[in-house]
């Protein structure tokens, strides 16, 4: 049977498939290996290491300046602390007009022992803390001063605008009377 | 299709009035005066003074008013208790630089159930003086003068207990003289 052959192969073959075989076989599937040519690799994918590297020295970089730039925020320079037995100068306390006990507890710091001589130590600028804190308590204290002025402001409007309604009621002649004046006058 | 888009144009309008009635009203319920729609006086006047306090700023005002002075003692002592007051005044050069309808806005705020009028006086030549309180169950929840002369437009609104003879007596404090206020405007006839 022909047909057979189409199906499993096993009959005689018609010669025109055997033709068709012989012409499309060259077209079946033959397992090898992927192999992509080097002219169709992408050009990003050979961009991804040198860009990998520059993306991690710009952030090593910013981190560094960010870490510079806090460290200077926050600590004072190098200072060279002198031996133990000498006494170290103390920051003069901030003037603020109105000191709060933050403020105290802050310029009324004790010098650290140090131990052996001429330690490099950092520590916050006394300056600096005292500054900021004396900058907001100004701010807080110019806040206010501002209010305190408005509500004497809007207190003395209101106080005047109340005793003239009270002047202008009490002054003001009935009027009936007015009425009574022209009549008998 | 045009009644319909007349229509729905019609309720719309009456929504965004009843949202604009709503909120004014609401405002007015807990004593504060909307005074927002009569910021386009400042550009007529030739004095402006606006003053908004509220809790929290009253709060730090008498955090530094002086434990000493008898004057500052009153005032910390009036203002106990009070949740805002908030002023806004207004001189003209000209008379007729503000209209009926910017003291209309105030007014209506205070024509609710809450608000009662206490004095009213009205005159041609001096303008109006209105004082309104605002009674809270059984104790005084706001206070709101309005007064209007020709070039003058002032309201004065403070919320919570005040205390009115206190505040009257607070003229001529603070180091600043007292206004004469019964001083006549017109010159005397010879």
């Amino acid at each position: 049977m022909k047909d057979d052959y189409l199906w499993d192969k096993s009959g005689e073959p018609d010669a025109e498939i055997h033709e068709l075989e012989n012409i499309l076989g060259a077209l079946k599937y033959q397992p090898r290996p992927l192999e992509i040519p080097e002219s169709l690799t992408s050009p990003r994918r050979r961009m991804i290491l040198p860009m990998s590297l520059a993306a991690a020295f710009v952030l090593a970089l910013f981190g560094l300046g960010l870490w510079l730039g806090l460290g200077r925020k926050q600590e004072a320079p190098v200072a060279v602390v002198p031996s133990f037995n000498t006494p170290r100068e103390t920051p003069a306390p901030a003037m603020t007009p109105q000191s709060n006990q933050s403020d105290v507890a802050i310029n009324t710091e004790t010098p650290e022992p140090a131990v052996g001589k001429n330690r490099v130590t950092r520590r916050p600028s006394p300056r600096r803390v005292n500054r900021d804190t004396s900058d907001s308590t100004m701010a807080q204290r110019a806040e206010a001063e501002k209010a305190k002025e408005q509500l004497f402001l809007a207190l003395r409007l209101a106080s005047e605008k109340l005793n003239l309604a009270q002047k202008r009621t009490q002054g003001a002649p009935p009027a009936h009377q007015i009425r009574n004046q022209h009549k008998t006058g | 299709m045009k009644s319909l888009l007349i229509k729905s144009s019609t309720c719309a309008t009456l929504a965004l009035l009843f949202l604009f009635g709503t909120t004014l009203s609401a405002s007015a319920q807990d004593g504060r005066i909307q005074l927002g729609q009569l910021e386009h006086l400042t550009a007529k006047a030739s004095d402006t003074i606006t003053v908004n306090l509220d809790e929290k700023l009253m709060q730090i005002a008498a955090k530094f008013l002086s434990g000493a002075d008898e004057d500052e003692i009153k005032v910390k002592e009036l203002i106990n208790g009070l949740k805002g007051i908030y002023v806004k005044s207004f001189e003209f050069e000209r008379e007729g630089d503000y209209t009926t309808a910017d003291l209309e806005s105030i007014r209506t705020q205070l024509r609710g159930p809450s608000w009662s009028k206490i004095v009213n006086i009205t005159s041609k030549k001096d303008g109006s003086l209105e004082v309104y309180l605002m009674s809270d169950t059984s104790k005084l929840g706001g206070l709101a003068i309005l007064v209007s002369d020709p070039k003058e437009l002032t309201i004065v609104n403070i919320i919570g207990p005040v205390d009115l003879d206190k505040l009257s007596q607070l003229e001529g404090k603070f180091g600043i003289p007292e206004l004469n206020v019964t001083k006549p405007k017109n010159k005397p006839r010879n």
